[in-house]
């Protein structure tokens, strides 16, 4: 890519933000999520009685004093949250001005930041064709520089089976999912929801459509070359025909918005020429993914 | 249905020119897009919608071929025929004579509404239809020949008015009839009010016939009267007709010069004639003019003139031993100065008189000049009785010396029957003889009445007077015209001094006409006017100016009867339906700008 996807004001905002988990976490490294898993914390969780070998320095003595018995104090043990990123690397995504494939590089940076930031575990994983490039999972904010060098490095080409590509690894334990693509894949994201949704995972679609998309222009006869595939579709521009066009986009948006709710998901359409800032404080914001510490 | 044009069947090759201009816009340019997967969608569904919904692709490219046939069609002149008749010659014969004038219905009078109904055959009429449009009153007028602009003849049309004229359509029947004989085919139509004698002529008459309610001012008269102390006034008298089926009460109003002098309330029966006078009328100027008040369905008939010629004073001397009924009424005539004796011996040849009155006795001795009036002569001269008649009954023929009162009959007691001689029209008849005559011979004018006037009721009627009137007026040519009145359309010779000036002769509405005084004796026939016209001639620096009144034709075109409609006629309200079948061009034209319309719809809705 070349280019700095962000800069310094950008992160200062970000600081201020996490990313709400609605599910206890059941792997990974100590961290600062709640699990399920009694720990070490600071955070009393319950009491239960002594059993032979059990820490004795773990026995509440003020309550052998009012009932004569033993009994330990269990506290939570606090996790990292593991998040998973999938970027939708197919040429699809180079199109419009700005290109989406810029936009979803910054978002996919913006929102690994928030994961670093609040002591969590993020992967982030490209999808080509139908395979998934995962890369490495990393934790602390030290690691962004190179999460952002590899965002940078980040080739938009070919095809991609959405579906294909994220159920083609296996997922150890709870986390959050978030898949940023422009979803223009006959194929759908159905089969791939369902996997990630059986394998513990809290889903967040990120759609990112670019302004030429959402508000066609031109007219005439046009051989509309898919960008993707190469195919040619000859059809005349015309008023009737854009609104037949964005019929269909709004049908999509309903399909998918009827996904997210069957499979309680959050789905999020961002348009490729909205500024970032604006996008993650407002919209995201108020679905409630992303809140103010 | 017939095609006027074929020619513009080779512009059919526009069709494929549209065609080939569609595919050649039809050649798209590249247009790079993320995904087609959306616009698959929407492709399939264009695919998969009814299939006529296919040609809204190429709705504008059928609608302009659909405009370029229309245009094409347009441009074929088709024309639909009603009754599988087209005419390609057509002749329109409009009456505008005076009765023409009268209301059809309250906005039109018959002439309006047989322009309206001509203009609407015009436009019926295919677009190479020749037409001729002639009118008709006294005579036939052509105004158009073979034209085939149908706004110039509505122009026209539009343009026709009344006439004071008599007459009817009948005038135009022969020139139609030699106009129609050079086509195969053709259509006459007569828009007239009366009925017309079509003969052999193959035509459609559209009578506009309707009832009406008209008065009218027949006549106004005049007679000079003296009383004891030698002042003279006027006695004018009119005449009043009611054509209404009711009694009517009208005011008449008598302008002098057009100041108002007298009103007076008339009451004049239904269906009849009313006389009315205005007694002791001081007016020294030269026109009178009597006009009924009320409002009618004919106006032009509700005024009526007479002229005072200031010059010309007549001598006539009048030979009797006593006849006051004669002598009353020559005193009323105002320009005669009557003289009397009873003693043959005054006729002298050294005092000449204009007009000699021998009442039952005959000079040896006729004067060189002047004319002749013979009351109840004996044989003589060129004078020969044929029977003397006893209490027999006498009619007035119809002729000039008995205007206005003919076919009025009366009594006598005694009479005599002459032969009347080759030059003389008989105005007095018992029966098959002649009782009187009139006519000119030898230059001067010779009138005989064979009877004595105290042996009969003639002198007590109305009519008397007005027959020693026009008596007066026949006798007594003066001056440059001849008679003090005339009916529109009658040709007038004037006398004018050949050693004098041109005639200027100014009609009613002013206009000016120019007779060279020695062609004078050439008629004058531009008396379509009803109204007072001047004559005038300069002689040796002195300008004579007489004046003549030229009356409007009541007994023809004010006093209609609602003659029956002959056989294939068709009358008033009964005709709406006359066509020359329907020239389809305005039609598609219009369907043309319809297809534009909705063309430029589609462009505007798909863009």
């Amino acid at each position: 890519m070349g280019e700095k996807l962000f800069d310094q004001s950008f992160f200062t905002k970000l600081n201020q933000l996490a990313i709400a988990m609605n599910t206890h976490m059941t792997h990974g490294m100590g961290g600062g999520r709640k699990s399920n898993a009694k720990g070490t914390s600071v955070e009393f969780s319950d009491y239960r009685e002594y059993i032979p070998g059990d820490d004795i320095r773990r026995i509440d003595w003020g309550a052998y004093g009012r009932l004569d018995k033993l009994y330990i104090k269990r506290f939570m043990e606090e996790k990292e949250g593991i998040f998973q990123i999938f970027i939708d690397t197919s040429n699809s995504m180079s199109f419009g001005e700005p290109k989406k494939s810029r936009t979803a590089l910054q978002l996919a940076g913006a929102l690994a930041y928030l994961v670093l930031n609040n002591l969590d575990r993020v992967y982030v994983s490209e999808m080509q064709e139908s395979t998934l490039t995962q890369g490495k999972g990393r934790a602390g904010k030290q690691a962004f520089q190179q999460i952002m060098q590899e965002l940078e490095a980040v080739e938009f080409d070919g095809r991609t089976n959405l579906n294909k590509a994220i159920m083609s690894r296996q997922y150890q334990g709870s986390g959050v999912s978030i898949v940023i693509s422009d979803f223009l894949d006959e194929k759908g994201i159905e089969e791939a929801v369902k996997y990630l949704r059986y394998k513990k995972q809290q889903v967040i679609l990120i759609q990112v459509l670019a302004r030429q998309e959402v508000d066609i222009e031109g007219d005439g006869v046009v051989n509309l070359l898919d960008m993707e595939t190469g195919e040619e579709v000859r059809l005349s521009l015309n008023r009737t025909t854009i609104e037949q066009y964005n019929q269909a986009l709004q049908n999509m948006t309903e399909r998918m918005s009827a996904l997210a709710r069957k499979y309680e998901m959050t789905f999020i359409r961002m348009i490729a020429d909205e500024p970032l800032e604006k996008f993650l404080f407002d919209h995201v914001c108020n679905q409630g993914i992303i809140v103010r510490k | 249905m017939t095609i006027t044009n074929w020619w513009p069947l080779a512009l059919l090759i526009l069709i494929p020119v549209i065609v080939l201009l569609y595919m050649l816009k039809q050649k798209a340019r590249e247009y790079p897009f993320s995904s087609s997967m959306l616009w698959r969608e929407i492709y399939n569904n264009i695919e998969a919608t009814k299939p006529w919904e296919k040609l809204k692709k190429n709705l504008l490219m059928f609608l302009q071929i659909l405009t370029v046939l229309l245009l094409i069609f347009a441009l074929m002149a088709p024309y639909l025929k009603h009754g599988g008749k087209r005419y390609d010659n057509v002749v329109i014969v409009i009456d505008t004579s005076a009765s023409m004038g009268i209301q059809y219905n309250e906005n039109r009078t018959r002439l309006e509404e047989a322009v309206e109904r001509a203009c609407d055959y015009v436009d019926s009429l295919s677009e190479t239809a020749q037409i001729t449009i002639l009118t008709a009153n006294q005579e036939a007028g052509i105004v158009k020949t073979n034209v085939t602009d149908k706004a110039e003849l509505r122009r026209v049309l539009k343009n026709l008015t009344v006439t004071d004229l008599s007459g009817d359509a009948g005038a135009a029947v022969s020139v139609v009839q030699s106009m129609v004989n050079q086509w195969e085919q053709y259509d006459a139509v007569f828009f007239t009010d009366t009925p017309v004698e079509l003969g052999n002529l193959e035509a459609q008459v559209i009578n506009l016939y309707t009832d009406y309610q008209n008065l009218s001012m027949d006549y106004v008269s005049y007679g000079m009267e003296q009383d004891a102390s030698g002042n003279s006034s006027m006695t004018v008298i009119g005449k009043i007709t009611n054509d209404t089926g009711a009694d009517v009460t009208t005011d008449v109003n008598l302008y002098g010069d057009d100041t108002l002098l007298m009103v007076q309330s008339v009451t004049v029966p239904a269906a009849s004639s009313q006389i009315v006078y205005f007694q002791q009328v001081n007016f020294n100027g030269r026109v009178l003019m009597a006009e009924i008040n009320n409002k009618d369905d004919l106006e032009a008939d509700n005024k009526a003139y007479a002229a005072l010629n200031a010059e010309g004073q007549k001598r006539v001397l009048l030979v009797t031993n006593d006849n006051m009924f004669l002598e009353k009424a020559i005193v009323n005539i105002p320009w005669v100065d009557l003289y009397k004796t009873n003693q043959l011996s005054a006729v002298v040849k050294d005092e000449t008189y204009d007009l000699y009155i021998f009442d039952g006795m005959v000079p040896a001795e006729l004067p060189e000049q002047g004319n002749f009036i013979y009351l109840n002569p004996a044989s003589g001269g060129e004078i020969k009785v044929v029977q003397m008649l006893n209490n027999v009954n006498l009619a007035f023929t119809d002729t000039e010396i008995t205007r206005y009162v003919a076919n009025f009959t009366f009594g006598a007691s005694e009479a005599k029957e002459y032969e009347r001689p080759l030059w003389a029209d008989s105005f007095i008849s018992s029966g098959n003889g002649c009782v009187g005559y009139f006519g000119e011979n030898g230059g001067r004018r010779i009138a005989v009445l064979g009877l004595d006037i105290h042996h009969s009721d003639l002198a007590l009627q109305a009519e008397f007077p007005i027959l020693i009137s026009n008596l007066m007026d026949y006798m007594m040519v003066s001056g440059m015209v001849s008679e003090s009145y005339y009916e529109t359309g009658d040709k007038i010779v004037f006398n004018g001094n050949l050693n004098g000036s041109d005639l200027t002769i100014t009609t009613p509405d002013g206009k000016k006409t120019t007779l060279a005084a020695a062609v004078a004796t050439s008629a004058y026939t531009n008396t379509g006017q009803a109204g007072v016209y001047t004559v005038s001639q300069t002689v040796k620096e002195e300008e004579k100016l007489e004046m003549f009144v030229v009356r409007f034709p009541v007994e023809q075109e004010s006093h209609q009867n609602g003659e029956a409609v002959s056989e294939g006629e068709t009358i008033g309200e009964d005709e709406k339906n006359l066509t020359g079948g329907r020239d389809l061009r305005n039609l598609i034209i219009l369907l043309i700008l319809l297809a534009l319309a909705v063309e430029w719809f589609v462009y505007v809705r798909q863009h």
